[in-house]
């Protein structure tokens, strides 16, 4: 590999995906190099507070076993292409925290299937990524170990809860990552961090280890710089995994790269009216007018619609997702994995007292939320009502379907916000508005960089397709990108340590 | 965090006087559009039995068994 290599390795990071895996592919860089620059380039920007977890000799040994691959004619599609993951995936190489103290050096026997899935196309695990406490949060401020800083402002967050992963990828930590969303915990932080993100329907990929939150709601995806590599990342992640998830589709895999290029001519992009009210910030909008100005030059149409139970999503979306949370957290008592408290009296008291260190204060908020949600005498008025109104929700958006193919507005009100101020935990849930409704629907979503506002600060616009249309969405992601610059500006070098 | 927790009750009061009935609860998003029936497997052993690496993260065992505080005199 080392005869006739004419990129430096200095500018593997610049590189997509797309374009470093046909390097890769033909033998101009090597699988250990690529993780090698990667590595380095991660441990000298320790400071970004991207990164829980990295194990070089796992990550050099499975570039190894790239290379070889490589050699013998075999590789994947994403052969030797270093991937981070976030630390919500269990990991048989490294660490799983799901930046909770509770899973403090938890070591995983198996590996999630989205991992398993990306690694049998040749992708190489580079390391665990920052995240909110079980990805309860939108800002990264609740991880247990350390906040991530966005790389446009480190003053200011990076989103949340995937937040380590937008940091990696808009830093250029990693050329992709993995993440996961609940209620918008990728298109949140992408937006924020102004790369791209995209959410596919619930169900099309394997929750199998994922460390649950809300059962209902949870979903894996990739985030990159672009849509044409996060279409070649979600064709490795998403598929039937009938064994071993049980609210998995059982629809065959696809190639979200095919349609791509697709002429957007004609296409109907609905706006619903209660995403461009006076909740949202001048600056956004002023950013989102203009994406969707360049979606009429490639011959889109912009036609208003109405999902008008938008603002009725945050208290659906908050007594479901504690509800489950309360639920799926209660496996956490000290017994078979993770912490334990050093004294105790008795067995409920080694329960109370682990529990009570273990997780920090959201966590414990959403578990006390969901707990007396479920609760007998109040199991109807809250979780069953709020399952029902999930249902118009849901059905708002198929009516909304009828006059339009994709959906947009922005993901957020704001652009990224400064660290520590939002301290309400309210103020952060009221922030989740434009991404909540399609995360009750289980629809697809994503976010596409559109330009910058208030202190330089990254604008994401929001895309929401229907069921199984994460290609249409992608189609109208990646045509956006082939006309604009949005998605190639970056963060200024002086945040960065090359 | 008491004052945090009513808080979070004020805004969910709006949720509560939306007329819901006549409508099921939707658990499975995408059973909006199509049947969804929990699926069954076979009860058949399908793992590969690694008790140590399974144990590696537990913090106390004692000859391949989860120890926990006495719970019976």
């Amino acid at each position: 590999m080392t005869s006739e290599a004419p990129i430096s390795s200095g500018d593997l990071h610049d590189l997509t995906v797309t374009a470093l895996a046909k390097q890769l592919r033909e033998g101009k860089v090597s699988a250990v190099e690529a993780a090698q620059h990667f590595l380095a380039r991660a441990k000298s920007n320790a400071a970004l507070g991207a990164f829980l977890n990295i194990n070089e000799a796992a990550t050099l040994q499975q570039a190894q076993a790239a290379d070889a691959r490589i050699a013998a004619g075999t590789a994947g599609q994403l052969e030797g292409v270093p991937i981070a993951h976030k630390d919500i995936f269990v990991t048989k190489d490294f660490p799983t925290t799901a930046g909770s103290k509770m899973l403090e050096g938890y070591r995983s026997p198996f590996d999630a299937t989205v991992v398993s899935r990306l690694a049998s196309q040749g992708a190489v695990t580079l390391g665990k990524l920052n995240c909110d406490e079980f990805a309860m949060g939108s800002g990264n401020e609740n991880s247990a170990y350390m906040p991530a800083l966005n790389p446009w402002d480190t003053t200011r967050i990076p989103g949340g809860s995937s937040g380590g992963s937008a940091v990696a990828v808009a830093a250029r930590l990693a050329p992709a990552v993995t993440g996961t969303d609940t209620g918008g915990s990728i298109r949140q932080p992408s937006s924020f961090c102004g790369i791209t993100g995209i959410k596919p329907t619930y169900g099309r990929a394997s929750r199998y280890g994922m460390v649950a939150f809300a059962s209902s709601l949870d979903q894996a995806g990739p985030m990159a710089r672009t849509a044409e590599d996060c279409a070649l990342l979600l064709s490795a992640m998403c598929g039937p995994d009938l064994d071993r998830d049980s609210t998995s589709l059982d629809i065959p895999a696809e190639d979200y790269s095919l349609r791509l290029n697709d002429s957007i001519e004609g296409l109907r992009i609905g706006l619903p009216k209660e995403f461009f009210g006076e909740g949202l910030s001048a600056d956004v909008r002023k950013a989102i007018d203009a994406a969707l100005k360049e979606y009429e030059k490639l011959g889109a149409k912009l036609v208003e619609i109405s999902l008008p139970r938008t603002e009725l999503s945050i208290p659906v979306y908050y007594i479901i997702a504690p509800a489950e949370a309360s639920s799926n957290l209660s496996r956490f008592d000290g017994v078979k994995f993770g912490h334990r408290a050093e004294q105790y009296t008795d067995l409920l008291d080694m329960y109370k007292k682990t529990r009570a260190q273990g997780f920090g204060d959201e966590v414990k908020r959403r578990i006390m939320i969901g707990t007396y949600v479920l609760s007998h005498g109040y199991y109807d008025a809250y979780y069953l009502q709020a399952q029902k109104i999930r249902r118009m929700i849901a059905d708002d958006f198929q009516q909304a379907f009828t006059q339009c193919d994709v959906i947009a507005g922005p993901v957020a009100p704001t652009v990224a916000w400064k660290l520590g101020a939002k301290s309400d935990p309210l103020a952060n849930y009221l922030a989740d508005i434009f991404t909540l409704p399609s995360s009750l629907a289980g629809l697809p979503g994503m976010s596409v960089p559109a330009g910058l506002g208030d202190g330089g600060m990254p604008v994401g616009l929001q895309l929401i397709g229907n069921y199984m249309q994460e290609s249409r969405l992608l189609n109208a992601a990646h045509r956006l990108q082939q006309a604009t610059d949005f998605h190639l500006r970056q963060p200024s070098a002086s945040t960065l340590v090359s | 965090m008491l004052t945090q927790l009513n808080g979070f009750f004020d805004i969910v009061e709006q949720m509560r006087a939306v007329d819901t009935s006549g409508l099921e609860p939707l658990a499975h998003p995408v059973a909006v559009i199509q049947d969804i029936t929990l699926r069954l497997r076979e009860d058949a052993v399908s793992e590969p039995n690694q008790r140590d690496l399974n144990q590696q993260s537990a913090p106390a065992v004692e000859r391949g068994l989860f120890l926990v505080p006495k719970v019976i005199e």
